[in-house]
């Protein structure tokens, strides 16, 4: 090889591209500006609420929030410049292969070497366009605050990823041979990572529109798929590009490598969601022992759509640690795919996070709405105090395709290797609620936050701060990670501490490769006059270590068929390992006669971290020693089921006064967890100043059942004013049989009927509105019971049942030879309301006995 | 005589079709061949198999005794190599062009090249995307020339070029051939611009080899031959297989002889003309060899 031909032919790479190169030079100190010129406010979202937080149901917060993110002015004045950010990476991967297919033509008869041809092809791709980068990356972060060493990774990290993908458009110019090849192949590539891209969600929706079972398909590893399509595809553009030649398989390999190469450098080197690689190289912890983990037969969020609840099983991880210190919690992921086999073959997950492969997002409603790629931070748990050490103590680890499983016969094996990753929040800042908070002291480059107190969105803070090339990950999504994130809170004095809602979280990258966040929260139900003192509080997580375990089963179960009324909290949990007696009770319980406060504190803490709402009873024995703790909780939802059966059962006669007082003092009495024991305990007489309180303000179920209960003529005006307000079935049996009230109460019933009688009839397929009708058909009422036939006979776009059916299956006596939700089904469709008749006594509709002998 | 390129056998698919089948023909030292077919007869196939642009789909072709699949860059610096329509750095001026090519050839001749600008009339500072095709075949020839190849590979070289800047590229060609000694080896499909070009001919029909041959040798074998028959000569007798292309107008044969011998030929005439007066023969010239050929279908008819 001759180096001065090499140093001849990059000399003519520079002639023949130099005006080009100076275009993308500039291209990339413009593009770099705002990563220069980084301030806050600048962090504007290109897409609003993209990643923001969903809960922002406040009108006046929504416009508030988009008030002050502003919109990129720039964009709006120019629409041209939104397209910029495009351009620039277009035109060096131009360049790029331009260096490719330059000379392929007319210099292939000249005396050269290909290794000449290729290296100095090498060095006018590092020349020309990946130390510029570099070196402009660099150069920002060190304009940004960063140290060398930050500068030197963050340029060397670029390079690493630019230098394939550049190289890539190289290779892809030389096969191609000409710009509008290559420009053809560029769209052509485009189209192929498209339809890559939405090939995890086919199985899913081609499952969801019900058109065909495509069990055969899940079986088959995405990559697979994946490889076959892309060769396919490659083939024929080959061959087109050949003009009917012989496509080689040489070219094609080529071909297939460069189009495999910027997903590899992406899998490489980070882009959305974490580093598997941070996760797996944990440390051993060195106290933390191992876990065990539950079965749970069912899926564990369509338990609301039944027909496909047999489709899906979950494996749930339930944390043992001993010697594990109180700071420290654990967080679990599947270590690796495929912990499921059934007859040998395994179950394809439906989603999970492991750190092997990415996960995905389900909803609800059933579908992957975007591959989200994020570790959810730990479960909250607001106490009022400072709890941010609690996590989770349960992890919903994967969900797994059942497919076309037999459900007769045995069933499952399993062998799920669990890695344990313990963490501790630690706090990064505490400030004074100022106007103006600097972040930096958190570890928050650039870090600004700017003090809102006043406005809808009052008290809020508004952050605005750069995450580092050395993030974990590359750019915004680093900062989804439990171990980038941090939870803020405000402290008002004392032990008066309030995390913050998130309103706005999101951001853009910078092409330094820091990204520029910002993040707006807002601290609910503080008042201005609490802001005296307060101080904004910033914790993170750190990682303290890892435990690493093996579980293995034969033989589990499948999905029991259940009572299709029934729910999935119903259905049993099977163990992997030890008895559930024994996992039940988290190693330390302490004793109930002679445990310390705080001891019985943590200990309850960590039960109801179980989520197991069967618990309660294990609780009540605290209950007597330490009432307080138990009557005053504050939790959420989920949460409390267990405290109030530990107060129905756990609390003396002695401490009656002490929960009557507090619910007194209770603001909204409806949704108060100590309503329940109330009225399990009979004590409603003792409270019946705030029972009426919240009938008029809000009232509930729970509270109709209270006022019912006192047996006053003179409260059925409320009674049936609070029962048209919560349009609930349940409230109207608790007083359709009180003495006196049925005119009223059928007067008032056709009342609330006509008035929503049109607006049902203009949603007929609505849920909201067929609720409305639940009350007039429970009463009897023909019209509405015949108004509930038309949309229960209709199958809902994405699979589920239609809340009318729901309803008729409440409020009618189906034979008993109807055990499932499809039998229901087929038998609402094959009759009309007039094969019903009303049993006013039962309140409850009867199908007509001629019609019993239908399916 | 040493041949500098050698095809044996070679065939080269393109798909279902055959663009070379089973060629065999040879360039000698020294000569300037002209490889002549219709269009589509796969001459430049033939060319690029040669200078390892195509690799063959069987059999071998040597050029300066090296197997043209393995020349690399010591072969290429000894082969100058222009072809019609062929990709040039247009963005690049004529100066600028020669001096990208001036450090590939440890031979390139500086005054050689100062010789051929000026006698090719090439404006320097001008890029080569601003001339036109003639010069910009010039300009390739120049670079082709310029550190005096062993063999001179011009594929349809004078195509698109108007006759006075093809007469000039051929006068200046033969004399470049003659005072430098090149070997040439240029396809056309258009016969005139090498007749006085060719020393020895290659014949491409449909992918074969019809003729590979010196240009005296085939023109020495070929004449033309017109017999005036008297009135009463009666039916005319069977002809000899070498005598082609009979046609007679009144009282006129014309055939063409492919095997001529001056002896032999007086001696058959006579038996077969008896008493005829001896027959008009003369040279046929490439042009009409050709046609004579495409006449008797063993060729295609082309320009």
């Amino acid at each position: 090889m001759n180096p001065r031909l090499v140093l001849h032919l990059f000399s003519a790479d520079w002639q023949r591209l130099r005006w080009f190169l100076v275009l993308a030079w500039l291209g990339m100190l413009l593009a770099a500006l705002p990563a220069l010129r980084f301030d806050a406010g600048d962090a504007v979202p290109g897409s609003m609420f993209y990643r923001g937080y969903s809960g922002i149901d406040d009108e006046g917060e929504q416009k508030a929030l988009v008030e002050l993110l502003g919109t990129d002015r720039h964009v709006v004045r120019y629409p041209g410049a939104a397209y910029a950010p495009f351009l620039l990476p277009l035109l060096l991967a131009g360049i790029s292969a331009s260096l490719g297919f330059n000379g392929s033509g007319w210099a292939r008869v000249r005396p050269l070497r290909w290794q000449e041809r290729a290296l100095a092809a090498l060095s006018g791709l590092l020349a020309f366009i990946v130390l510029p980068q570099c070196a402009v990356i660099a150069a920002n972060l060190l304009a940004q605050g960063f140290n060398s060493g930050d500068a030197l990774r963050g340029a060397v990290r670029a390079g690493m990823l630019l230098l394939p993908l550049h190289a890539g458009s190289l290779v892809l110019g030389r096969v191609c041979g000409s710009l509008w090849r290559w420009f053809a192949a560029i769209v052509g590539i485009a189209v192929i990572t498209g339809l890559l891209s939405i090939l995890p969600y086919l199985p899913y929706w081609w499952r969801s529109t019900g058109l065909f079972s495509i069990g055969w398909w899940g079986q088959i590893p995405g990559q697979v798929t994946a490889v076959v399509i892309t060769l396919a595809v490659l083939v024929l553009v080959v061959a087109l590009f050949r003009g009917g030649h012989r496509p080689r398989l040489r070219l094609a390999l080529v071909m297939l490598a460069v189009v495999l190469t910027p997903p590899w450098a992406r899998m490489t080197y980070g882009g959305p969601g974490f580093d598997p690689k941070v996760l797996r190289n944990v440390p051993a912890h060195p106290q933390a022992s191992s876990i065990r983990a539950e079965y749970v037969p069912g899926s564990l969020f369509f338990h609301q759509t039944y027909e496909r609840e047999k489709t899906s099983t979950t494996l749930e991880a339930q944390v043992i640690t001993s010697g594990l210190p109180e700071d420290e919690k654990m967080m679990w992921v599947l270590e690796e795919a495929g912990p499921f086999t059934h007859q040998g073959k395994m179950l394809p997950q439906k989603w999970g996070w492991y750190p092997t492969r990415r996960g995905r997002n389900i909803t609800p409603g059933g579908l992957p709405m975007q591959p989200a790629d994020v570790v959810p931070l730990p479960f909250k748990v607001a106490s009022g105090n400072r709890e941010w050490s609690s996590m989770t103590k349960r992890w919903v680890i994967g969900e797994f395709d059942l497919g076309r499983v037999s459900t007769t016969g045995p069933q499952l094996d399993m062998d799920a290797g669990l890695l344990g990753i313990a963490m501790r929040y630690r706090e990064v800042l505490r400030e004074p609620f100022q106007d103006k908070i600097d972040l930096e002291p958190a570890g928050l480059k650039e870090g600004h936050a700017r003090v809102i107190r006043s406005g809808p969105l009052a008290p809020a803070v508004d952050m605005s701060y750069l995450l580092g090339p050395s993030s974990h990950g590359s750019g915004i999504e680093d900062d989804r990670h439990p171990m980038r994130s941090f939870r803020c809170f405000l402290h008002l004095g004392g032990d008066r501490y309030v995390e913050s809602r998130d309103l706005y979280h999101g951001g853009h990258l910078l092409l330094s490769q820091a990204s520029a966040m910002r993040r707006v929260v807002k601290f609910d139900g503080v008042k201005e006059g609490d802001l005296a003192d307060a101080r904004l509080v910033l914790v993170r997580l750190e990682v303290t270590g890892s435990v690493r375990s093996r579980m293995k089963a034969a033989g589990l179960p499948l999905p029991p068929a259940r009572d299709f009324r029934g729910n999935r909290y119903s259905s049993p949990a099977y163990l992997i390992g030890p008895s559930r007696e024994e996992w039940r009770y988290p190693e330390g319980r302490p004793s109930p006669d002679s445990a310390t406060e705080d001891q019985v504190g943590q200990w309850f803490m960590q039960v109801l971290n179980t989520h197991d709402r069967t618990l309660g009873r294990e609780l009540a024995p605290f209950v007597r020693r330490f009432p307080d703790m138990f009557i005053g909780f504050k939790g959420e939802p989920y949460n409390m089921e267990p405290v109030t059966q530990a107060l129905v059962h756990g609390l003396p006669e002695s401490q009656r006064q002490k929960l009557l007082d507090a619910f007194a003092k209770e603001s909204d009495p409806g949704a108060s967890p100590l309503l329940p024991v109330i009225l399990q305990r009979g004590w409603q007489d003792g409270c019946r100043e705030t029972v009426l309180r919240g009938l008029r303000d809000k009232p509930s179920d729970g509270l109709v059942a209270a006022a019912a209960s006192y047996g006053d003529p003179s409260l059925h005006s409320d009674l049936l004013d609070a029962m048209d307000r919560l349009q609930s079935r349940r409230a109207y049996f608790a007083i359709r049989r009180l003495p006196g009230i049925g005119e009223a109460l059928s007067r008032k019933v056709e009342e609330g009927f006509a008035r929503d009688r049109p607006a049902f009839l203009a949603e007929p397929d609505s849920g909201e509105q067929a609720l409305k009708l639940s009350v007039p058909a429970a009463h009897g009422s023909p019209d509405a019971f015949a108004l509930l036939f038309p949309p229960s006979k209709k199958v809902l776009d994405h699979g589920g049942t239609p809340e009318a059916l729901h309803i008729l299956m409440q409020i009618t006596s189906a034979p008993p030879d109807i055990t499932t939700w499809q039998a229901w089904a087929a038998f609402i469709k094959a009759r009309e309301a007039t094969d019903f008749h009303y049993d006013a006594f039962a309140g409850v509709w009867f199908p007509n006995n001629s019609k019993h002998s239908k399916p | 005589m040493n041949s500098l390129l050698e095809f044996h056998s070679v065939s080269r698919r393109f798909g279902r079709s055959k663009a070379l089948k089973d060629a065999t023909f040879r360039v000698p030292a020294g000569s300037i061949t002209a490889l002549l077919g219709p269009n589509g007869a796969g001459k430049s196939t033939a060319l690029k198999i040669a200078l390892n642009l195509l690799r063959p789909s069987s059999g071998s072709a040597t050029v300066l005794g090296t197997d043209s699949r393995k020349i690399g860059p010591d072969q290429l610096a000894r082969i100058g190599y222009v072809a019609d329509g062929m990709e040039m750095p247009e963005w690049m001026t004529v100066e600028r062009f020669l001096a990208w090519c001036r450090p590939l050839y440890p031979k390139w001749d500086r005054d050689f090249e100062s010789t051929l600008r000026k006698q090719f009339g090439l404006p320097a500072d001008r890029k080569l995307k601003h001339l036109s095709r003639g010069q910009r075949m010039k300009a390739a020839l120049v670079s082709a020339l310029a550190y005096r190849p062993e063999l001179l590979v011009l594929d349809e070289p004078f195509s698109g070029l108007d006759p006075l800047v093809r007469d000039e590229f051929i006068t200046g060609l033969l004399e470049l051939a003659g005072g430098e000694g090149f070997s040439v080896i240029l396809s056309s499909h258009d016969i005139d611009e090498v007749d006085r070009l060719a020393d020895h001919v290659v014949m491409l029909n449909h992918g074969e080899v019809i003729i590979d041959e010196s240009t005296d040798s085939l023109l020495s074998r070929h004449r033309r031959v017109e017999i005036l028959l008297p009135e009463n000569f009666g039916n005319l007798p069977q002809l000899p297989a070498t005598w082609i292309a009979a046609e007679s107008s009144g009282r006129v044969l014309r055939f063409a002889d492919t095997a001529h011998d001056p002896g032999a030929f007086a001696e058959l005439a006579a038996r077969h003309f008896p008493g005829c007066s001896p027959p008009d023969v003369r040279p046929l010239t490439l042009r009409e060899l050709f046609v004579t050929l495409v006449r008797t279908g063993r060729v295609d008819a082309w320009t």
